[in-house]
């Protein structure tokens, strides 16, 4: 009997978990995904490029890459750095901005 | 405590199916309202299924005997912690645990997701495959089933099964096959979406990284036991089972090569989703032909209940995946093409079709018994003669690129920093050469495995002499520019520190396999025999019994050139219990494990006068493997190992 009212009690918590959002006026009044989402790729991206310029510098430093080949790479890498924080400023709260430039 | 399984299980159905359908309409929708009812939905799955595999653990360690699965693979002389492990002993247990593992990681990737939009397509993916393994378990292999009449006594667990390693090899090895489905989800909701920017590759490789770690850790283990437990002398069989995980991880391996290429050049992408769908649909039919016993008999998949189900779903799976990708197609194009055959892309690329070549030729040979069976009635087996003549030669390219990537740069490479950067690997690589012709080594395999071995340490070593030269310049202590090259370079230093561990795994491999010498003697009270440079005497026959088996155990006293090194005892047991595939009987091998060569054992026969016929064998560097594997798996965490990202922006900014 004990092991049946455990499973109705189960059942009724993970109802009212799962179905909590729909109901909920702080879910509903978020509205459609986006905007914080995009901001969080675009910090990803962001890294991704400094990591990538870090590489780079790391493979001429030691002697895979002469100092042309090395320029052509890097300025890819900024450029694309460059548009994805200028992307972030426009998205990012007034407030993070600076963390982020 | 089964009721209560049996509707978590029930229950995690049909939250699955409501937090698949939540996720497709917060995708059609864009609400956030449904996108995080499926989310938590997609929690209480994992909790629901925490409850399930809870009650079936609690029926396995009170022997809960009402349950068909308990009676199935426990009995009451089994030690506590082998009635735990038969969780994952038996197919409905193997399913529920499959289903567990996957909810985890989904949990896991609701937590950790960046990004919300993108990440509903993901958990609708990821909805879809739990689902059928849910339906599996809920409706066709249900663990919680009832037996018609109570026993007092179950089957007992295979013997082979009750060891150490057995106990946690497949659990690792769950970790790494249902982890490879939370990359495929990402490419395929990134396909689904058409959000093809480059959020999707970079989750994909974390969770593809972490999952190659632990088919890693969960090959080494199986092989591990496999040495250990199964009594023939060696480590690697070419078994359908365990082709079955070194599939998935070929192609994984790839994957995490090739993912870089896209990282960096925007290319590749078609190609990496093409790895993708084929690591999953791997892993996928790994578990199908494990769990099935296709592999054993054709005739054994038609008894089957779960073997059309799987089917089905592995054919939906390329349908879906490969019509998906040809729809996106378009949109994959590279931005860019290769600049140079000289470039770390173009040594990648051709590692990648290496890896995918020997994934497709272990494929082939897998499958072919149960091809010629299902054709012609007969099987026809495919032994270790055709992996080895198809993967050694693979093998050996596939060593020699990987010291040849770290030397080459992104892009292109002049002929003179190539000639710089490959100068001193290339001598090292001809100096083990010729020091081991002139050591008196004649087999060609080994002369060039060793000499690429040699080469490939050499880089890495190259490499990190390099680096921290380059922080030396700057003033840093070389204690600390080690540090901080790595902890600022993770993946790269990681990697070449995986290299090192393929390296001594692989000379562990090679030299085990070419130069291991055996015996086979049969011995009376009193005899001794030499083996390399051991002198094994044969000195007492002990019998003895407990309340689980009854077994006999031959004393050898062991001396190395003259000195005493200790005793062995190799064993013969038969299990009072039969166990759930009819094996009782169970050979524990005697062996003296050390770096230069492993002394193993093995009981043969006992005559009836007190004779015994012992097999022993001299296998070369074994313990290289472990410790290679060890190497391999610290390369993989620091690899993986978060960093301090935001410090690293502050410098480089």
């Amino acid at each position: 009997m004990a092991e049946y009212a455990v499973s109705v009690l189960l059942a009724l918590a993970v109802s009212v978990f799962a179905a909590y959002p729909l109901f909920s006026a702080r879910e509903n009044g978020g509205g459609a995904m986006g905007g914080g989402d995009e901001l969080s790729s675009l910090r990803e991206r962001r890294d991704l490029c400094y990591s990538l310029i870090r590489d780079a510098e790391l493979d001429r430093d030691t002697g895979k890459l002469n100092e042309e080949d090395y320029a052509e790479l890097v300025s890819g890498y900024k450029r694309e750095a460059s548009s994805v924080m200028r992307r972030i400023s426009e998205l990012a709260p007034p407030g993070e901005e600076k963390d982020d430039a | 405590m089964s009721d209560l399984g049996s509707t978590a299980v029930l229950l995690s159905f049909f939250v699955t199916l409501y937090a698949l359908a939540a996720s497709a309409v917060a995708a059609k929708t864009g609400s956030a309202a449904f996108s995080r009812s499926a989310e938590n939905a997609i929690l209480s799955v994992s909790f629901l299924l925490l409850v399930a595999v809870g009650c079936l653990v609690h029926g396995l360690v009170t022997l809960d005997f009402s349950l068909r699965y308990v009676a199935l693979n426990t009995s009451t002389d089994l030690p506590v912690v082998y009635r735990v492990t038969a969780l994952w002993a038996g197919q409905s247990g193997s399913l529920l645990l499959w289903s567990f593992v996957l909810s985890l990681y989904m949990s896991f990737s609701v937590i950790r997701s960046p990004d919300r939009a993108a990440g509903t397509y993901v958990n609708a993916v990821l909805c879809f495959v739990a689902l059928f393994f849910l339906f599996l378990v809920a409706y066709i292999e249900d663990p919680f089933e009832k037996l018609g009449l109570a026993v007092d006594e179950g089957r007992g667990l295979n013997p082979i099964l009750q060891n150490a390693y057995m106990a946690i090899h497949p659990l690792t090895l769950y970790v790494g096959y249902v982890g490879v489905t939370v990359p495929f989800a990402f490419g395929m909701g990134a396909l689904i979406s058409g959000n093809l920017g480059s959020g999707w590759i970079r989750n994909s490789r974390k969770y593809a990284l972490f999952s190659w770690t632990f088919l890693s850790v969960g090959l080494l283990l199986g092989a591990r036991w496999a040495y250990l437990e199964l009594g023939w002398g060696g480590y690697w069989a070419w078994d359908p089972v365990e082709n079955a995980a070194f599939m998935p991880w070929l192609t994984a391996t790839a994957f995490l090569h090739s993912v870089m290429i896209q990282e960096r050049r925007r290319m590749l992408m078609r190609w990496n989703l093409v790895l993708l769908i084929v690591t999953f649909f791997l892993s996928i039919f790994g578990t199908f032909i494990t769990r099935t016993g296709i592999v054993s008999s054709v005739h054994s998949f038609a008894r089957s209940d779960i073997g059309q189900p799987f089917v089905g779903f592995m054919v939906f799976v390329l349908v879906f995946s490969f019509a998906l990708l040809a729809l996106r197609s378009g949109e994959l194009r590279s931005e860019r093409g290769f600049e140079s055959a000289l470039s770390r892309e173009s040594a990648f690329l051709f590692n990648n079709l290496l890896f995918l070549g020997a994934a497709f030729a272990v494929f082939l040979g897998t499958i072919f018994p149960i091809l010629s069976e299902a054709v012609t009635g007969k099987k026809i087996l495919v032994g270790p003669p055709y992996f080895n003549a198809v993967g050694v030669p693979m093998g050996l390219v596939l060593i020699l690129l990987m010291g040849v990537g770290p030397l080459v740069s992104w892009g292109k490479s002049s002929s003179a920093n190539l000639a710089r950067n490959f100068l001193f690997p290339a001598a090292s690589g001809a100096v083990v050469l010729a020091a081991l012709v002139a050591s008196g080594m004649r087999d060609l395999i080994a002369l060039v495995t060793f000499s690429i071995c040699g080469f490939v340490a050499s880089t890495v070593f190259v490499e990190y002499f390099r680096g921290i030269r380059v922080r030396t310049r700057r003033g840093e202590n070389p204690v600390s520019a080690l540090l901080n090259l790595i902890s600022r370079n993770r993946r790269r230093y990681g990697g070449y520190v995986v290299h090192l561990g393929v390296v001594l795994l692989v000379v562990g491999i090679t030299a085990s396999s070419v130069f291991v010498t055996q015996r086979e003697v049969v011995l009376e009270k009193g005899d001794s025999f030499f083996l390399g440079g051991y002198e094994l005497v044969f000195t007492e026959l002990r019998r003895f019994s407990n309340d689980a088996k009854d077994g006999v155990s031959a004393e050898l006293s062991v001396a190395r050139n003259g000195r005493s090194v200790g005793v062995m005892r190799p064993e013969k047991n038969v299990y009072k219990y039969e166990g759930n595939r009819e094996i009782n009987q169970e050979t524990e091998v005697a062996l003296r494990s050390t770096f230069r060569d492993d002394l193993y054992i093995i009981l043969s026969q006992v005559g009836e006068s007190g004779e015994v016929s012992v097999r022993a064998l001299l296998n070369p560097m074994v313990n290289w493997i472990w410790a290679g594997g060890v190497v391999v798996v610290f390369g993989a965490f620091v690899t993986m190992w978060p960093g301090g990202e935001k410090r690293r922006r502050r410098r480089v900014g």
